[in-house]
This record gives structure tokens, C-alpha cells and sequence, in this order.
């Protein structure tokens, strides 16, 4: 059983003088635990709809969406929440960490809504992800202090702090030079393969998507298989 | 459990993040709940002022009052056929009988006079009331210096005496210890004084029943004497029952007087008697509208800064915040900040309230001098309404807070 299955996925958003606008017209996929998939395409073309949907965020106007077999349609508001903050974690092309908190605060975010054990372990659980992506020596130094780079680390560290079985990656490296870039993937390859998760990546950049085992084109709001790649 | 503890670390967090924001939008409120505090701690000190002044005028509850009069004088204790020394010495004795037959703990057989003393300026005259050592409990009678009439006082030779600082200073300088007063024709000692600020300038005095009627002045024609009555306190709860059973037993003794026996005590007025009621709305009016005031501005600065957080809880909602979470976070932030800023408040007031020059001015009246601790049901309800001003105005924010769509807030 894959760990995500979209069937017929549509998604259209009414406009206030004209008609619907349809972003997604029947997509399907299917994303098994430690698969490695990349999705490219251009601006508007609906890749960031898909994440959404694909991080349980936004739901299809139409279709299927299925999480473990459990059809995600079925679910309630709150249920959705927790089950997205227990299975996906998000790495974002501003990586979107909090001013104000430190490293280490950033990376125990998701565990403020997580299990009570993990709550009450969120600074060691922290410091351990930290020290995982390479950042121990900036532990307490505040987000706005740290380079491109190390944010992008850091938000790596709290995409994967409370082991998700997928991470949902968006233009990862949109914000850095090439060489962190690379780094970056780097070390996102590795901390995924590590923690057994599927990694979903969404990029302009064909490098990014091609160290995918799986490398998708969404055009005009369908999703076409371009190759398949040896990770 | 560990999802509210979860909450509020979020809050603190929060406010410590943005303390200068916070900071300037609760200075508003802070002063509101001092206001508000010292409203009520000031409605709540003259509420115990004014009963403390009300006992000592009546008595506390509940007080019976038992007075007696000889049906030959129609009345009047004062015309032909008033008692005599010897009448008031049978009433003394059947009051104190009664006292003793149903064992009341606080009782006391009083009787007032008009005597003369000599004063540093000569002779003059004062009030003294006949009381017994109960009389100072049952009156609130506070002791500034000395003490008030005791048992042992009874088997004294010269009688002992209790003056005010108006009888005092009429005596002239000197220790009021082992000082003596030639008053009513007699020497007495003086055992304590008693120092109620402006109620205590003329000169008054107290001493032991029988004593003052033995006093040689008591005993004249010209003597200006009312005839003894008794002040019994009894539980409430058998006011009635004790007025029957003293009235039947003290006019059983007194054959040919008149027994009449009444609650006196400021509660058997009414239920409903509040005089304070009026200025303590006043208070609280004014220190509402500061509060309104404070709590206007604390909504404007967080609805403000809220819009500039929406990426913050987009992030939060994506890692598995929930929107009640968010509502919950955000509200919290508000109630912690304004508890807190209750606190300062409330600390400021007890503070102010222990300033030398405060308390100085909030004695005046007070018998003994001494002031009631800081009301602690003030505090309490400063901090409740800083709370209840918390969650009002950051039920705001927060519903703008979860209102906020993800998908925007994130932007991918």
C-alpha cells in the first residue's frame, strides 16, 4: 500500500468576474515510503496546489486522496492537523523559521503539537537534530543570526524532528547560492534516507529534481512522468 | 496536560519575543487594575472602618441592651423617685446574676455620669462610663498605651481608671503611668489611655460600674447619673430566645421597676443597610472606564501586530498546530500578558498602601491606630478581571489569527 494515492485530484478556485480557475485537472500519484520523487514545472502551473494537497493543507475540489489507505476526505479539521504534523514535514524555499526564536527553538516547534513525551524532551530531541545537520555550535543563536545556509539547515532539522514518513520539500534551494545548494541537497538526501521518510521535492532547477528516483513534469495542471532516474 | 502547558509556554514565549510591543501596550492596563485594586481596596477598608465604627457605637452583633427604670418615676430616670445609688447598686446586682445564670461570655453592665476632675487648669468636668473589662471587646475599644479594666481591678482600694488623651492632656505633661486623677470626689488610678485621633479631644474616661457609683460626687443630689443598663453579646442565632429569657429574669428580680430588653446592635437595623454601597460603585465606575480604556488599547496594538504574524501561524499550522490552538496560543498570550501587568498592578497598590504617609491617613478614626492588613479580596479580584480583560480582548486577535489561510500565509 503506497503511503500517499491521489486518483482524479482537481482542484479549481472560483474567481470574483469570470469563470473557475482550474489549477489541477485529474491528477494521480502514488508516493511509497522511501521513494525519492521530484516534481518540476513552470510558475503557475500548479505544483505549490499539489504540495498543498500532498501535505494534507488543502483538499481537492475533486478526487481521491489517500494516507496509509485511510481516505483523507473522511477526516476532520483537527484530526487532519495532527495527522499532518505526525507525518510530513515541511522544508520551505524561504525556509519560513520563526524570528525571535532561536535554532533550537525553530527545531522544537513541531514538537509543542506532537506526543507529551517529546514535548516535555523537545530541547535534547532539538539539539540532537541540530547537531544531525551540523549546526551544534548554534544551538542558542537567534534565526535572523544565521546565514542562508544554516537556516536552510536548521529548517531541515525541524522538518524532520518528530520523524515524518514524508517530507515535503519546496524549492529547497530557490533562496541559496549553487554550491550551499548542493550542500543542502546533500544533506536533505541523507537525513531523509536516514529516517526512512519519502521525500517529495519540488524545484525549477533539473539538477535538484534529477538525484530524484522519480521525476515528474506538471503541465497544464496534469502530471507527466519524464524519467526515472537511479538515486 | 501537556497540551495546556504546551499553550502557555507558546504565550510566554511570544511575549517574550515581542516585550517591547507587549510592554507598551499594557501599560495601559496596569494602571487599570492599580485603579481598580485600590477601588476596591479602598471600598473594602472603609467597609471594615465603618463597621468597626458602627460595633463601637452599638455594639457587634448581636447585642442586647437591658435597662430598667422604677415605675415611680414615670420614665424618667432623672425626676422624683430616679434611683438612688443603692437602687443602681439591686439593678447592678440582678444584671450581673442574670449574666451569670446563662453563662455569657461577653457582657457588660454600663452606666455614664457627669463627674468633675482636677485639671492642670482647674476643675472641670468629664464623662465617665461605667463598664465592665468585657466592654472593651464588645466596643472595639483599643488601649493605646496601658490597659482597659480588668478583673483584679475590682479588689483595688482607689479605683482604677481609663482616660482618653483629651482627659490627659487636661491633666498635664507626664507619663500616664502611675499617675493618679482626683475625679468625682475621689482618687483614682490611671491604668491605660485611649487615643481615637479628633474622637478623643474632649476628656472622657472609664471605669468599673461600681465603682463610679461609689464615687462621693455619684452619690449627691446634684449627681447627673443614668440608671445602670446591661449590654449582653450572644450569637445570633439566639437573640431572640436570650432577649425573653434576660427580660424575664432580670424583672423578676427587680420587683416594682420596668424591664425592657431590645437588640441594639447597627445589624438589627436592616438587612439591606449598605451606606457605602453608593461611593464604592463610584470607585469601581471610574476605575472600569480606565479599564475600558486600557483594554481598547491593548485590542488595537494586537490586532495590529497580529497581521503582521500570519506567516508565523501558517508555519505553526503546517507542523500540526490546529486552529483551536492557535486561538487558544494567542489568546493565552494576551490573558499572561495582562495577569501579569494585574500583578504589577496590585503590587504598585500594596506598596502604596504600606507608604508611611498612606497608612497615616487611612488611621484616622481607626481605634488603637492599627490598620487592617492589604484587603487580599481586592487583589483577587484585580487579578480575575486582568484575566477576564485578557481573554476579551485576546479573543480578538486570536480569531483573526485563525482566520488566516496557510496556503497564503506560507506562501510556497
Amino acid at each position: 500500500m503506497p503511503l500517499l494515492h491521489l486518483r482524479g485530484v482537481t482542484r479549481q478556485f472560483a474567481t470574483i468576474d469570470g469563470p473557475a480557475l482550474q489549477i489541477l485537472k485529474g491528477v494521480d500519484l502514488d508516493v511509497a515510503a522511501h521513494d525519492r520523487v521530484s516534481i518540476v514545472g513552470r510558475s503557475g502551473s500548479g505544483k505549490s496546489t499539489l504540495l498543498n494537497i500532498l501535505g494534507l493543507i488543502d483538499q481537492p475540489t475533486t478526487g481521491i486522496v489517500e494516507l496509509d489507505g485511510e481516505p483523507v476526505a473522511l477526516m476532520g479539521g483537527r484530526m487532519r492537523d495532527r495527522l499532518r504534523g505526525a507525518t510530513v514535514g515541511f522544508v520551505f524555499q524561504q525556509f519560513n523559521l520563526i524570528e525571535g526564536l532561536t535554532a533550537a527553538e525553530n527545531v522544537a516547534v513541531p514538537l509543542h503539537y506532537g506526543a507529551g513525551r517529546r514535548y516535555w524532551q523537545r530541547h535534547r530531541l532539538a539539539s540532537e537534530m541540530l547537531e544531525r545537520v551540523g549546526l551544534s555550535h548554534r544551538i542558542d543563536t537567534k534565526a535572523t543570526n544565521l546565514s542562508g545556509g544554516e537556516q536552510q539547515r536548521v529548517a531541515i532539522a525541524r522538518a524532520l524532528v518528530r520523524s515524518p514518513r514524508l517530507i515535503l520539500a519546496d524549492e529547497p534551494t530557490g533562496a541559496l547560492d549553487i554550491e550551499t545548494g548542493g550542500r543542502i541537497m546533500d544533506l536533505l538526501d541523507e537525513v531523509a534516507a536516514d529516517a526512512g521518510a519519502a521525500l517529495v521535492t519540488i524545484t525549477h532547477d533539473v539538477a535538484v529534481a534529477a538525484r530524484a528516483s522519480r521525476m515528474l513534469r506538471i503541465v497544464d495542471g496534469r502530471l507527466e512522468q519524464t524519467s526515472a532516474v537511479a538515486a | 496536560m501537556t497540551d495546556v502547558v504546551a499553550a502557555i509556554q507558546d504565550a510566554w514565549t511570544e511575549l517574550r519575543i515581542h516585550r517591547g510591543r507587549v510592554l507598551m501596550s499594557l501599560i495601559g492596563v496596569t494602571v487599570a487594575i492599580a485603579a481598580l485594586t485600590a477601588s476596591v481596596a479602598i471600598g473594602e477598608l472603609a467597609r471594615s472602618t465603618l463597621l468597626v465604627s458602627f460595633e463601637s457605637q452599638s455594639g457587634r452583633a448581636a447585642t442586647l441592651t437591658t435597662s430598667a427604670w422604677n415605675e415611680q418615676a414615670g420614665g424618667d430616670p432623672f425626676a422624683a423617685g430616679a434611683p438612688s445609688g443603692a437602687d443602681s447598686l439591686a439593678v447592678l446586682d440582678a444584671m450581673e446574676a442574670a449574666v451569670d445564670r446563662y453563662d455569657i461570655e461577653f457582657a457588660s453592665a454600663t452606666t455614664q455620669g457627669q463627674v468633675m476632675f482636677q485639671g492642670a487648669s482647674g476643675t472641670q468636668g468629664v464623662q465617665v462610663t461605667g463598664a465592665e473589662p468585657d466592654f472593651a471587646i464588645m466596643r472595639h475599644l483599643g488601649v493605646a498605651d496601658g490597659r482597659f479594666l480588668v478583673e483584679s481591678d475590682r479588689a483595688r482600694l482607689a479605683p482604677a481608671v481609663v482616660v482618653n488623651r483629651g482627659l490627659l492632656d487636661a491633666l498635664g505633661q507626664g507619663p500616664a503611668s502611675a499617675r493618679t486623677v482626683e475625679l468625682g470626689g475621689s482618687t483614682a488610678v490611671i491604668v491605660g489611655v485611649i487615643d481615637r485621633g479628633m474622637q478623643d479631644e474632649w476628656p472622657q474616661a472609664w471605669m468599673l460600674p461600681r465603682d463610679l457609683l461609689r464615687l462621693p460626687e455619684a452619690n449627691s443630689p446634684m449627681a447627673y447619673m443614668n440608671p445602670p443598663s446591661l449590654e449582653a453579646w450572644v450569637p445570633e442565632e439566639l437573640a431572640d430566645d436570650g432577649k425573653r429569657m434576660l427580660n424575664q429574669d432580670i424583672a423578676g428580680a427587680l420587683p416594682g421597676w420596668q424591664v425592657n430588653t431590645e437588640r441594639t446592635d447597627w445589624q438589627a437595623w436592616g438587612d439591606d443597610y449598605d451606606p457605602l454601597l453608593p461611593l464604592q460603585l463610584t470607585l469601581i465606575g471610574a476605575a472600569s472606564a480606565i479599564l475600558l480604556l486600557g483594554a481598547l488599547g491593548l485590542v488595537t496594538v494586537a490586532v495590529v501586530s497580529i497581521r503582521q504574524r500570519v506567516r508565523e501561524f501558517g508555519i505553526r499550522r503546517a507542523f500540526g498546530a490546529s486552529r483551536g490552538r492557535i486561538f487558544v496560543a494567542v489568546m493565552l498570550e494576551s490573558v499572561v500578558g495582562t495577569v501579569v501587568a494585574g500583578a504589577i498592578g496590585i503590587a504598585i497598590c500594596i506598596f502604596a498602601y504600606r507608604l508611611p504617609a498612606v497608612q497615616e491617613m487611612l488611621t484616622q478614626g481607626l481605634s488603637g491606630g492599627e490598620l487592617p492588613g492589604f484587603p487580599m479580596g481586592a487583589a483577587i479580584t484585580g487579578l480575575l478581571v486582568a484575566a477576564a480583560v485578557g481573554a476579551i480582548a485576546g479573543s480578538i486577535p486570536a480569531t483573526i489569527a485563525v482566520r488566516s489561510k496557510v496556503i497564503e500565509a506560507i506562501r510556497f
